[in-house]
């Protein structure tokens, strides 16, 4: 027995049972279930709702959910109800602020022009909102709004801010409930027809509005093949969105966004679409850009304190995924 | 694990013969069964569960949802209710949903594109136009498909305050995912009962080796050698029932070889009386007729020639008979008799190869009459003797010689020869008798037996008998 090849032959079966029981005990690996997507329902997530209503993205794999409003998105995502969304860069901000984790994948457009500060017709300047009621939504909406008033050297605190959701501005400002709102496309531009005037969008701004796609951590963990299929089908549905033809979808497209093909076209060019190279180039400098954005909205007070945590960026799939 | 070492009737013991293997296979065997069974039934019961769970998720958030929406489009919250439909669609298991009113236009989806659209002319046309009459009775409605993956629920609600303004909210659940998960965890939970029962088995393997076959083979190590060795069996450590059967075969070997001592014993006290009456009896009274015949052939030799001749040969005869009558008591008895001695014993088998196999013979004998009995001297006479014959028939020396002396506490027996070596076999047709009553006499004796050829110009076989004399 002394002979190590007939004890270890002895001691096998003890062995292989030991391995057995630890394996048979050891937690599962947690189910990958389907990818749930709230991407919003505006312009900049249209190739998302496109690929969904066209099932490219197959409906056993992913699950894509219409939130029609951009705070209920940053809610069901922060909640854990979704796995990825579309969101800002100032709501990233605020989600990091409350520790939330989560990994910015894409930069999938910059708002051109598709949000503004829009006012009633006999509000000539941005001065003349001193006292106003602005509807505002908790998202880019108070980004921008700060920013316009710090650059007529005004405050938040000079203008009575009422909280809604964008889908509640159009009938709000027909009404007469606010005399301003802080909006995007496409209620931006259905509002726009109605005589209402710019005062502020966008293209005004030092750090700008970047639409993100975000994923939390488990799905970057568990789901990495699925989203990296969703970020192949992203580019090839915004390559049809942007390239101004008919599509298979375009007819969805127009019914969800509630707007005729000349009002598509006319948001989607007020929507700059980064393409891969661009979007590698944009992820580099986004950490840079956020820091600024950081600092205008804690300067604001849109961000009571700067957001904490480690990497939020991950260029892994930019790199990996071709169309 | 050797397993080659058990036999089976001299064949090596097949793997499914085995008793440890027959054991761990039948548990391992039903214990698979069962899990099998539980399987099954687990899926039943996860299935069900599931789907009860559905029904009670699809009947509560169709009643909410239309409670909702009669509150919320009396006062004309559309934007809430889109809002309500998001976080309904939030729920893994919900396929669509929409929200129409009696004319058929969609006023809430899942799916935004759907808004006043015909609902006709959405997915859930034949779902809405099934379950039309709902708007009717106003009592929700609720329905599984025939394969029971697919859950519609459909529940009424007043738009307005007329009675007329009637709206339901359709929602379709799709269960095909579900199930599969139910599937997958019930065939995740079979693997690990699965691994658990195989690591069992293996566990209850190696508690079956450590117990019982490494014992048995053991136990079957000690009866191969009561059989062939000398000595009584060696007892099984422990106090498990092979130990028991163990001891208990060791006594019952002890008692047979008591036996079979006893035996050797009687046969050789019965062969010394017949030798020792022949020798007392037989032959005095033949020597006596032989010289009364002597006497009797004096007395009448001058008389008839011819009488007296043939007494003469009546007593050369007697003569010769108790010449044979010693001969027969020597053999039956050959130590002890007229107080010869194992010497003369031992002289007189050289004697009788010399005589009848040409074979030259010498003896070195140192005495030993303190040392041994007369019952172990005539033992190891008759052992030599075995040894001697056998030498002179199989091996055809020139040259035989017998040792007798001390070595320590051991009678030594050497019988060396230069005839051709010989392998000796004892088989269960009697044949070899002669050897098999040897080796009787040498466990009788404890002694041992060792065979070896010393090389030189001639070979020379020496086979060397030891007897402990500290062992009775």
């Amino acid at each position: 027995m002394k002979d190590p090849k007939a004890l270890l032959q002895r001691f096998l079966p003890l062995l292989c049972a030991a391995v057995l029981l630890a394996a048979s005990f050891f937690p599962y690996q947690e189910k990958k279930s389907r990818l749930r997507i709230v991407p919003g329902v505006w312009p900049a997530a249209e190739p998302l709702l496109v690929a969904g209503d066209l099932q490219v993205l197959p409906p056993n794999r992913f699950q894509i959910i219409e939130i029609t409003w951009s705070s209920a998105v940053v809610r069901a995502f922060g909640s854990g109800a979704a796995d990825v969304a579309v969101m800002t860069l100032d709501s990233v901000l605020r989600m990091r602020e409350a520790g939330q984790k989560l990994k910015v994948l894409r930069v999938l457009s910059q708002s051109d022009g598709a949000d503004a500060l829009l006012a009633r017709p006999e509000i000539q300047r941005l001065q003349d909102l001193k006292g106003k009621r602005v509807g505002v939504e908790r998202s880019a909406g108070s980004y921008l709004l700060a920013n316009a008033l710090e650059s007529v050297g005004m405050t938040m605190t000079e203008i009575e801010m009422v909280p809604m959701f964008q889908s509640e501005m159009e009938p709000a400002m027909q009404a007469g409930q606010v005399e301003a709102v802080v909006i995007s496309d496409p209620w931006l531009t259905r509002l726009s027809q109605n005589g209402i005037r710019s005062l502020y969008d966008s293209t005004q701004l030092k750090v700008p509005i970047t639409y993100l796609l975000v994923a939390s951590e488990r799905a970057c963990k568990f789901s990495r093949e699925d989203l990296e299929s969703l970020l192949q089908v992203q580019e090839v549905m915004a390559d049809a969105l942007w390239a101004g033809k008919p599509f298979l979808g375009l007819d969805a497209v127009l019914r969800r966004e509630n707007l005729n093909a000349a009002e598509l076209s006319a948001c989607l060019g007020r929507l700059r679409r980064l393409n891969k190279a661009e979007n590698a180039v944009k992820l580099k400098q986004l950490p840079q850009l956020a820091l600024q954005m950081e600092e205008q909205m804690l300067h604001t007070g849109i961000l009571m304190s700067k957001p904490t945590g480690g990497e939020w960026i991950d260029e892994s799939f930019t790199k990996e995924v071709h169309p | 694990m050797d397993r080659r070492e058990l036999y089976e009737g001299g064949a090596p013991l097949n793997f499914f013969h085995s008793i440890q293997s027959r054991i761990t296979l039948s548990v391992l065997s039903f214990g698979l069964l069962m899990i099998l069974l539980n399987n099954w039934r687990n899926q039943q019961w996860l299935t069900n569960r599931r789907l009860v769970r559905l029904e009670q998720e699809a009947t509560e958030t169709g009643s909410r949802l239309a409670g909702l929406l009669q509150h919320l489009s009396r006062r004309q919250q559309e934007r809430a209710a889109e809002l309500e439909m998001a976080y309904v669609s939030l729920s893994s298991d919900v396929d669509l949903g929409l929200v129409c009113n009696k004319e058929g236009i969609v006023t809430c989806s899942t799916h935004m594109q759907w808004k006043q659209m015909n609902v006709l002319e959405t997915p859930l046309a034949k779902e809405w136009q099934r379950h039309a009459g709902v708007l009717e009775t106003m009592a929700p409605a609720f329905e599984w498909n025939a394969e029971k993956t697919s859950l519609v629920v459909m529940v009424p609600f007043f738009e307005t305050y007329e009675s007329s303004s009637r709206a339901a909210v359709l929602i379709r659940y799709d269960a095909t995912l579900a199930l599969i998960e139910v599937h997958e965890e019930a065939w995740q939970e079979s693997l690990r009962q699965a691994g658990v029962l195989l690591a069992s088995c293996l566990l209850l393997w190696f508690a079956l080796d450590e117990l019982i076959t490494r014992r048995v083979r053991r136990v079957v190590e000690i009866l191969r050698a009561a059989s062939s060795k000398d000595g009584l069996p060696t007892t099984l450590e422990g106090h498990d029932e092979l130990s028991m059967i163990s001891k208990e075969f060791a006594g019952a070997v002890a008692k047979l070889r008591t036996a079979e001592n006893m035996v050797l014993e009687a046969a050789e006290q019965e062969r010394r009386k017949i030798g020792r009456d022949l020798h007392d009896d037989l032959c005095q009274r033949l020597s006596a007729i032989k010289m009364k015949a002597g006497v009797v052939q004096g007395m009448i030799r001058d008389e008839d020639g011819k009488v007296a001749t043939l007494v003469g040969q009546v007593a050369e005869e007697l003569s010769e008979s108790t010449v044979i009558a010693r001969s027969m008591a020597w053999g039956l008895s050959p130590v002890g008799i007229e107080n010869h001695g194992l010497k003369d014993a031992l002289e007189n088998v050289l004697q009788f190869a010399e005589k009848s196999y040409m074979v030259r013979c010498s003896l070195d004998y140192s005495d030993l009459s303190s040392s041994l009995t007369g019952s172990s001297q005539e033992l190891l006479f008759r052992i030599a003797q075995e040894l001697v014959v056998n030498a002179c028939k199989h091996s055809r020396p020139d040259v035989i010689t017998i040792t007798v002396r001390m070595e320590g506490s051991n009678v030594v027996l050497s019988v060396i020869h230069d005839g051709t070596p010989f392998a000796e076999r004892t088989t269960s047709d009697g044949h070899g008798m002669g050897l098999h009553l040897m080796n009787q006499r040498l466990r009788t004796l404890s002694a041992t037996l060792e065979r070896t050829i010393e090389k030189g110009d001639r070979d020379f076989s020496i086979a060397i008998v030891r007897i402990p004399l500290k062992t009775p």
